[in-house]
C-alpha cells in the first residue's frame, strides 16, 4: 500500500466536487492529494488520503498514470497549494520594521509584508527562493536570474 | 607526571640495603610519586617497583623512610579504594589487606596506570614482561615564557602559506617608515638655509613641494600596507576559524563534557578574531614603530649626540613600566574572559530553556541571574579600563622628561651657538615622532597580555588531541556480522570512580539484549562505550571477535545506529533528517525508511510534506514525531548494531504503539542493545541483563527473570505499579 503503480488507478471528477480514486478497483470517494515534496519535488511523488484523512498511497511518478488522471493530479494540486510565482518587484520600503514588498506575479500583483526577512527568504536550490510572509502567505520566485535586473537587485540584497 | 623510572640515589640506596627485603630485589622497574604521607601530611612519597618488590616510601624532613616492603609475588590483590578527596591502594597479603598509601587526584591517573602496570606484575604468575613502557624523563613544565614563544611560533605557521603578501606588505611597511624621517631634516634646512638668507630663498617653493610629496607618497604607501595586512588579518582569522570548527568536530566526546557551549562559542567568535587583530593591528605597528625608533635614534645621534643621549634617558623607565604594567594587567585581562565566558553561558542557558523558565514563571529570576553576570562583565571590564587608563598618563608623563632635557640642554647650546635654531627644531619634530612610537609600543603593552591569552587558548583548542579516528593496526571490517562480546569490562569517568564493574556478555548476530536497571546503574554508560565515545579502562568489547580499539572509528560507528531517548534533530528539512547518515539515499529510499518508521503519513500530511523545517533542534515537531524521524534516519543507517534508549516519557496510546511497530521493523536482523524502559520492549527482548550499581546482577529472559524473583522481579513490580497510574502499560 505504500508505493502504488500509476497504471493501477485512475482519477476522476465531476466539476467541482473532490476527484474519486479507484485502486485496483476499490472505490475512494473525496480524495485529498498532497506532495510529499512540495518545495524539492512538485512534480513527483504524490500522496493520496481518503475523505477521512487516512493514508492511501503513494504515486511516486504522476506523469506515468493516464493523461486524465495526471490532469486532474495537476489541478488538484494547484488547488491546494497556492504559491503565486512572483514575475517582477516593483518596490521594496521599510515601515517600522516591517518591510512591503510591491510585486507582480502570476496571479496578479500584491503586496508582501515581512518583519523577519532572514526567516522569510529561503533559497530552496540556486536561484530559486521561497518568500513567506508575516501572514504566513507563500510566494515563489522560480528562477531569480530570470526577473528583470531591478528585481534582481532588489531581491539580491537580502539573501 | 607520569610513571618514571629513576628515583632518588638516596631512596635508591635505602632500598638496596634495606634487610627485610633480602637480597635479591631486581632492578628498578618503575616508580609513581605520590602527594600523601601516612599520616596524611602533604609530603612525597612514592610507590617504588622493582622485578621482585613493591616499595612505598616516604620523604619528612628531607630523608626517606621506606613504609612499606612486599614481595611482588606474595601480593594477591591490589584494590584503589576512592575517598572522599583522595583514594587509598590496598594490597592483600595471606589473606588479609595492608592499606599502603593514600594519594590525593592530582595524582589518580599516574597511579591508576601503575596499578594497572603492577596488575601485570603481581602474585606468583607475575611477569615483569607485561609492564607498559614508562616514561624516560618527566616531561618538563613549559614556562609561560616558553609557552608564549610557543604561540609565536604557532602564529607564525598560520602566516606561512601567506608569507608573500606578508614580505611585500612589510617592505611597504619600512618603506613608509623611510620616508617619516624626511620632513623634519628638510624643515631644518628650511629654518637654518632658507629663510635666514634672501638669496636662497628660491628653494622654498622646491622644499614645500619635496614636503609635500613625502606627504602624498607617505599617505599612498601607508593605504597600501593598511590595505595588505586587513586582507591578510580577515584571511588568517578565517583560517583559525576554520580550523576551529573543524577540530570541534574531531574531539572526543570527553572534551564535551568538561565544557560548556556558551565558552566555546566565545572562543570561536572572540578569541579566533584576536589571530586577526595581531596580524593587522600589532604586528605592522610593532615593525613600523620599532623601525621609526630605530631610524630616529640613528637621526639624533648624527645630529646632536649629546642632545640625543638626554632623549634617551627616560626609556629605561619606560621599558621597566611597561614589563610590568603588562603583568599587572594580564591578571585582569583573563577574568574579564572568564565573565564574557559565563555570561555568554549564561544567556545561552536562559535563551534555550525559555519555555522552562516561563512555565515555572522564572523571567524574573533568569533575569536578575543574567543581571548579575552583566555586572560581574561590568566590573571585570572596568577593572581593565579604569587601570590601563591610569597606567598610560603616568607613562605620557615619564616620556615628557625627556621633552625637558632637551628645551634645557639645546637651549644652552643654541644659546651658546653650538647648534641653530633649524637644528633644535628638527630635534623637537623627532623628538615628537620618536616618542609617540616609544608610548604607541608600550600601549601595545595593554593588548599584548589580552591578544596572548586569547591567542593561546584558541590554539589550546586548535592542538587539543582529535580522536583516534584509525588506530595503528586498524583491522577493516566493512561488514559486521553482529556478535557482540563485552569480557570484563571496567570503566569510570574519573580514575579512581568505576561506573562498570567486570560486565560480561556475549551477544548473537540479530539477539536482542534489555539493559535494566535503576537509573545511575550505569546503562547509559554501557552503551557509550559501544559506541566508543569512552574506552574501556579494563577488559575490552569485541565485535565479530575483534576488539573494537582496533576499528577505524569511522567504519565502527558507520555500522552503529543509535536511537537516543530524546533525538535530537538539525535544523533543516525532514528530509536531511533522515538521510543524516546516508546523503547519498534517494527519494524512494527515504519515503520506504519514514513508512517503515510509521512516520510517512504524518510527515505528508504536513503542508511542505518532507520539505517542512523542523526548527532548531527540531522543535516544530511532537516528541512523538521526533522519535520516529530519528527511528526512519536509523533505518536508513541500516546499521548492524543498534543501540536504542528507549524514551520514558509516556506518549498516547496510538503514537506508542506507532513507535513500538517501528523499532521492532527497526530492530529485525539486527544485534540490539536496548536500554528498555517500556514492559512490551522487556517482554520482546532475547535476554535481560540487570545492571546495578555498575555490576551486572541477573542475566536471562522475562520469565526466567521474574520466576527468579530477584532484582529484576522487584523493578518490574515498581514499573507495573507506576504504569497502571499512569496508564500505559505497554
Amino acid at each position: 500500500m505504500s508505493f502504488l503503480d500509476p497504471s493501477a488507478i485512475r482519477l476522476e471528477r465531476r466539476d467541482d466536487q473532490p476527484p474519486t480514486l479507484s485502486i485496483a478497483g476499490d472505490l475512494f470517494f473525496n480524495v485529498k492529494i498532497r506532495q510529499a515534496f512540495p518545495l524539492s519535488f512538485e512534480n513527483r511523488y504524490i500522496t493520496f488520503f481518503d475523505q477521512e484523512d487516512e493514508y492511501l498511497g503513494l504515486v511516486a511518478e504522476p506523469s506515468s498514470c493516464d493523461e486524465s488522471t495526471f490532469r486532474i493530479i495537476r489541478d488538484e494540486i494547484e488547488w491546494r497549494y497556492f504559491r503565486p510565482r512572483i514575475t517582477r518587484v516593483a518596490e521594496m520600503e521599510g515601515r517600522g520594521g516591517t518591510s512591503i514588498f510591491s510585486v507582480e506575479t502570476d496571479r496578479g500583483a500584491v503586496k508582501i509584508p515581512m518583519r523577519d526577512l532572514r526567516e522569510g527568504m529561503m533559497e530552496l536550490s540556486s536561484g530559486r527562493i521561497l518568500i513567506t510572509d508575516e501572514h504566513g502567505n507563500r510566494y515563489e520566485i522560480p528562477d531569480l536570474d530570470r526577473l528583470d535586473r531591478r528585481s534582481r537587485r532588489l531581491i539580491r540584497r537580502l539573501i | 607526571m607520569p610513571l618514571i623510572n629513576k628515583i632518588p640515589a638516596e631512596l635508591n640506596d635505602l632500598i638496596q640495603s634495606d634487610p627485610l627485603a633480602g637480597d635479591d630485589k631486581g632492578e628498578l622497574l618503575f616508580a609513581c610519586k605520590t602527594d600523601l604521607a601516612p599520616d596524611g601530611r602533604i609530603d612525597e612519597s612514592m610507590l617504588v617497583v622493582t622485578r621482585r618488590q613493591l616499595v612505598v616510601a616516604t620523604r619528612s624532613d628531607e630523608a626517606w623512610t621506606l613504609t612499606h616492603t612486599l614481595s611482588l609475588a606474595a601480593i594477591t590483590g591490589l584494590t584503589v579504594e576512592p575517598l572522599v578527596g583522595a583514594s587509598a591502594l590496598t594490597a592483600e597479603v595471606d589473606g588479609s589487606s595492608i592499606r599502603l598509601l593514600r594519594y590525593t587526584h592530582a595524582v589518580a591517573q599516574d597511579m591508576s596506570d601503575a596499578v594497572e602496570s603492577l596488575l601485570h606484575l603481581i602474585g606468583p604468575d607475575g611477569s615483569p614482561d607485561h609492564t607498559e613502557p614508562v616514561t624516560e624523563e618527566p616531561v618538563p613544565d613549559w614556562s609561560s615564557r616558553e609557552a608564549h614563544l610557543r604561540t609565536f611560533r604557532r602564529l607564525w605557521t598560520f602566516c606561512l602559506p601567506h608569507w608573500r603578501t606578508l614580505v611585500i606588505a612589510m617592505v611597504v611597511t619600512i618603506a613608509a617608515s623611510a620616508i617619516d624621517l624626511l620632513p623634519p631634516y628638510l624643515t631644518m634646512i628650511l629654518v637654518d638655509q632658507v629663510l635666514v638668507d634672501q638669496s636662497t630663498f628660491i628653494w622654498l617653493p622646491i622644499i614645500v613641494a619635496l614636503l609635500a610629496v613625502s606627504r602624498i607618497v607617505h599617505t599612498g604607501v601607508t593605504i597600501i600596507s593598511g590595505r595588505m595586512m586587513a586582507v591578510l588579518g580577515d584571511r588568517l582569522a578565517y583560517d583559525a576559524r576554520s580550523e576551529l570548527l573543524n577540530v570541534l568536530q574531531l574531539l572526543p566526546l570527553k572534551y564535551y563534557d568538561m565544557q560548556q557551549t556558551g565558552g566555546l562559542m566565545a572562543r570561536i567568535a572572540r578569541d579566533a578574531k584576536s589571530i586577526h587583530y595581531f596580524w593587522i593591528d600589532f604586528a605592522p605597528q610593532v615593525v613600523q614603530q620599532g623601525l621609526l625608533v630605530i631610524g630616529m635614534t640613528a637621526v639624533l645621534f648624527y645630529l646632536n649626540w649629546e642632545l640625543a643621549l638626554l632623549v634617551l634617558v627616560p626609556i629605561p623607565a619606560i621599558i621597566y613600566a611597561s614589563i610590568h604594567i603588562k603583568r599587572y594587567l594580564m591578571w585582569f585581562y583573563g577574568r574579564s574572559w572568564d565573565s564574557w565566558a559565563t555570561f555568554f553561558e549564561r544567556v545561552n542557558d536562559a535563551l534555550s530553556g525559555i519555555r522552562v523558565v516561563k512555565i515555572f514563571a522564572q523571567e524574573k529570576r533568569q533575569s536578575r541571574d543574567m543581571q548579575l553576570e552583566n555586572e560581574k562583565v561590568f566590573t571585570a571590564e572596568r577593572n581593565i579600563h579604569v587601570r590601563s587608563r591610569t597606567v598610560r598618563p603616568l607613562l605620557a608623563f615619564i616620556v615628557s622628561v625627556g621633552g625637558l632635557l632637551v628645551w634645557w640642554y639645546g637651549g644652552l647650546q643654541v644659546q651658546s651657538g653650538e647648534m641653530t635654531t633649524g637644528m633644535l627644531m628638527a630635534f623637537f619634530l623627532y623628538l615628537a615622532m620618536f616618542y609617540s612610537p616609544v608610548q604607541q609600543l608600550t600601549s601595545m603593552a595593554d593588548w599584548i597580555p589580552e591578544m596572548m591569552t586569547a591567542i593561546t587558548r584558541t590554539f589550546e583548542v586548535i592542538d587539543s588531541p582529535i580522536e583516534d579516528y584509525a588506530p595503528a593496526g586498524t583491522v577493516d571490517v566493512p561488514r559486521f556480522e553482529g556478535r557482540l562480546e563485552l569480557q570484563d569490562v571496567n570503566f569510570g569517568y574519573v580514575a579512581h570512580q568505576p561506573v562498570l564493574k567486570g560486565i560480561n556478555l556475549h551477544v548473537e548476530p540479530g539477539e536482542m539484549i534489555g539493559l535494566v536497571g535503576h537509573s545511575g546503574a550505569g546503562k547509559s554508560t554501557l552503551i557509550k562505550l559501544m559506541c566508543r565515545f569512552y574506552d574501556v579502562d579494563g577488559g575490552q568489547i569485541l565485535i565479530d571477535g575483534i576488539d573494537v580499539r582496533r576499528m577505524d572509528l569511522m567504519q565502527l560507528r558507520s555500522q552503529i545506529g543509535y536511537v537516543e531517548q530524546d533525538p535530537f534533530l538539525f535544523s533543516g528539512s525532514v528530509t536531511d533528517n533522515i538521510r543524516f547518515g546516508n546523503q547519498e539515499a534517494s527519494r524512494e529510499a527515504i519515503i520506504e525508511a519514514a513508512i517503515n518508521a510509521n512516520a510517512h503519513e504524518f510527515i505528508v500530511k504536513l503542508p511542505d510534506g518532507y520539505d517542512t523545517s523542523v526548527g532548531e533542534r527540531g522543535g516544530r515537531l511532537s516528541g512523538g514525531e521526533r522519535q520516529r524521524v530519528a527511528i526512519a534516519r536509523a533505518i536508513l543507517h541500516d546499521p548492524r548494531i543498534l543501540i536504542l534508549d528507549e524514551p520514558t516519557s509516556a506518549l498516547d496510546l496510538e503514537t506508542e504503539k506507532k513507535i513500538q511497530e517501528a523499532l521492532g521493523r527497526l530492530m529485525e536482523g539486527r544485534t540490539t542493545l536496548a536500554i528498555a524502559h517500556r514492559l512490551s520492549t522487556l517482554r520482546d527482548a532475547d535476554r535481560l541483563l540487570v545492571l546495578k550499581n555498575g555490576e551486572p546482577v541477573e542475566l536471562g529472559t522475562h520469565e526466567e527473570l521474574l520466576d527468579r524473583q530477584g532484582e529484576y522481579y522487584r523493578l518490574v513490580q515498581l514499573h507495573t505499579n507506576v504504569s497502571s497510574i499512569v496508564g500505559v502499560e505497554g
